[in-house]
């Protein structure tokens, strides 16, 4: 089974031994660090469940394959990343059409605002929460992130940049 | 300077992860086979339902279309020279073996509704398509003006129906009561009172080419000439005491008429009518039926005559009797090929010649009689 150290950027995802374990032992061992994630990314708890759901059952359907991986979870936060680019593709196209019924509403309003991360995360875009959430808290490298977001390396770091910048912004820390 | 790795590491840490992963797990998976599984039996009641749907409406239609389509075999002939087609008494098509006599169902009738008769048929030269006179019985109401005139019915289709009315002034005393098609299939000719009109098929450009008066009544049908420059027909008017006959020949467009032979029926003359003439496929002889009445015989008799159309070589080919003087009989019919001739004749019943009038053969074997049958004509080869 696969241990994931806590602490360290650079090192944190990186396998211990191969994943050989039941699929069950994997969703204990990774949906808190994979939800914390999305979390971070969608700003609502509401999608970042619906999205861990859908990445865990995709892989679930697929386990006897992934489950021998060297990295089954990167591929597990590759898929996470690819519901989540699916979804918002479909909420932009459904925001598209029905724009002037709607009310738009910011999924950071309903989190504690005093936290100055979320305050900060507001800020950005979610292609841009993605990839300072894939390259600064969970350690992937612009190359494995950029695979996750369906981009190229460079542009995941123009991404994580601008995304820096806003933080930085948003908690005064700008020079 | 802000660790931004630190700062989302922190706030993460805030963040309280579901209980019970797997569980939510489990039951998602559940509902989602399940909305596979709906969805999968819905679809395939969509598809069944339009499978169903497009069958029955096949069917439908197949069903719509059977009393008038006729069969594949029905279709097909009986012998090079194609099919002698006649009208029986419940207007239904019949081809009839001109061998054997064997009659097989062309098309189900009636042709013409309500109690009327077609009293006259002519195939277009592609055999697919066949015009009649669609007529009623005299002092018969049925069928209405409305159904009188010109009709044409396309054997492939099913589909038919009257292209030319009678004419108000015609309708009571002359309706159309016979057609033929141009040899070019491009024109329909009939004949109404001492009129001959020239049409196209569908009943369009009607055109008076002769017009012989009231006094004048055409006997039969207009025969066109092979090559459809000329048409052949038949005439009778009163002439002091006795009744002339005469066959014509004018050009299609209605001009150089000239008489071909003549008749006179008289109490003491006994002599022949003149009715429905036939060119023949080559052009070198016009057959025509006659009658020599009870009035003028102690018997009466149908005749077949040929003559050339300079009018000489006349001949009889064929007399037989007694003779059908009420509705019944038309003249005789070359097969498309010329060898052989038939002929509604003498008691209604079916006969068939070779051209030079020899080897005579009753063709049918029913009681015979008026309405046995009310038409005939050659098919040509399909």
């Amino acid at each position: 089974m696969k241990k994931v150290a806590w602490d360290g950027r650079a090192g944190a995802h990186v396998s211990e031994t191969a994943h050989h374990g039941s699929f069950e032992d994997f969703v204990n061992a990774e949906h808190v660090r994979l939800f914390r994630a999305l979390y971070l990314v969608t700003g609502s708890r509401y999608e970042a469940e619906e999205v861990m759901q859908d990445a865990f059952l995709s892989l679930w359907e697929r386990w006897d394959r992934v489950g021998t991986l060297d990295d089954p979870t990167g591929y597990l936060f590759r898929t996470a990343m690819n519901v989540f680019r699916k979804r918002i593709r479909r909420a932009l196209l459904m925001a598209r059409r029905s724009v002037a019924l709607v009310p738009r509403v910011d999924p950071y309003e309903t989190v504690e605002s005093r936290q100055v991360i979320f305050a900060a995360l507001k800020t950005l875009r979610p292609i841009e929460r993605a990839a300072i959430v894939l390259v600064s808290l969970e350690g992937y490298s612009s190359e494995e992130a950029a695979i996750m977001l369906g981009t190229t390396a460079g542009t995941v770091r123009v991404l994580t940049s601008r995304a820096r910048a806003a933080m930085r912004r948003a908690v005064g820390d700008e020079p | 300077m802000i660790d931004e790795h630190d700062l989302l590491r922190r706030a993460s840490e805030l963040i309280v992860p579901p209980s019970d992963p797997m569980d939510r797990l489990v039951r998602r998976r559940h509902r989602k086979h399940r909305n596979q599984r709906i969805g999968a039996a819905v679809l395939a009641i969509i598809v069944a339902a339009i499978g169903i749907g497009l069958f029955g409406k096949a069917l439908h239609l197949a069903r719509r279309e059977e009393p008038t389509r006729p069969s594949p075999s029905a279709m097909s002939r009986y012998q090079h020279n194609g099919d002698l087609v006649v009208v029986d008494s419940t207007g239904s098509l019949l081809a009839v073996d001109p061998t054997t006599g064997a009659e097989r169902p062309l098309f189900p009738g009636p042709i013409v509704p309500d109690g009327g008769l077609a009293s006259a048929l002519s195939f277009a030269p592609d055999g697919m398509s066949v015009a009649y006179a669609a007529t009623r019985f005299p002092d018969n109401p049925s069928p209405s003006d409305r159904e009188l005139g010109v009709h044409v019915l396309d054997l492939r289709t099913g589909r038919g129906g009257r292209v030319f009315p009678c004419r108000p002034q015609f309708c009571s005393r002359y309706p159309p009561s016979a057609v033929s098609w141009s040899p070019d299939g491009s024109q329909l000719a009939f004949a109404e009172g001492g009129r001959i009109t020239l049409m196209r098929p569908d009943g369009s450009h009607p055109r008076v080419v002769l017009d012989l008066g009231n006094s004048i009544e055409i006997e039969g049908r207009p025969a066109w000439s092979p090559d459809g420059g000329r048409i052949a027909f038949a005439t009778s008017e009163a002439s002091g005491g006795q009744r002339l006959f005469q066959l014509w020949v004018v050009g299609a467009d209605g001009s150089g008429r000239s008489v071909v032979t003549e008749s006179r029926v008289s109490s003491s003359k006994p002599s022949v009518a003149i009715f429905d003439p036939a060119w023949s496929p080559d052009g070198s002889t016009i057959a025509y039926d006659s009658i020599v009445p009870r009035a003028v015989s102690a018997r009466s008799f149908g005749q077949v005559w040929v003559v050339r159309p300079g009018g000489s070589g006349r001949r009889l080919l064929l007399q037989t009797g007694p003779a059908c003087l009420s509705i019944c009989g038309t003249g005789p019919v070359w097969a498309p090929d010329g060898t052989e001739i038939g002929w509604l004749g003498p008691e209604n019943r079916l006969r068939i010649m070779k051209a030079d009038g020899t080897n005579p053969r009753l063709l049918d074997s029913r009681p015979g009689g008026a309405l046995t049958w009310t038409a005939v004509a050659w098919r040509p080869v399909p």
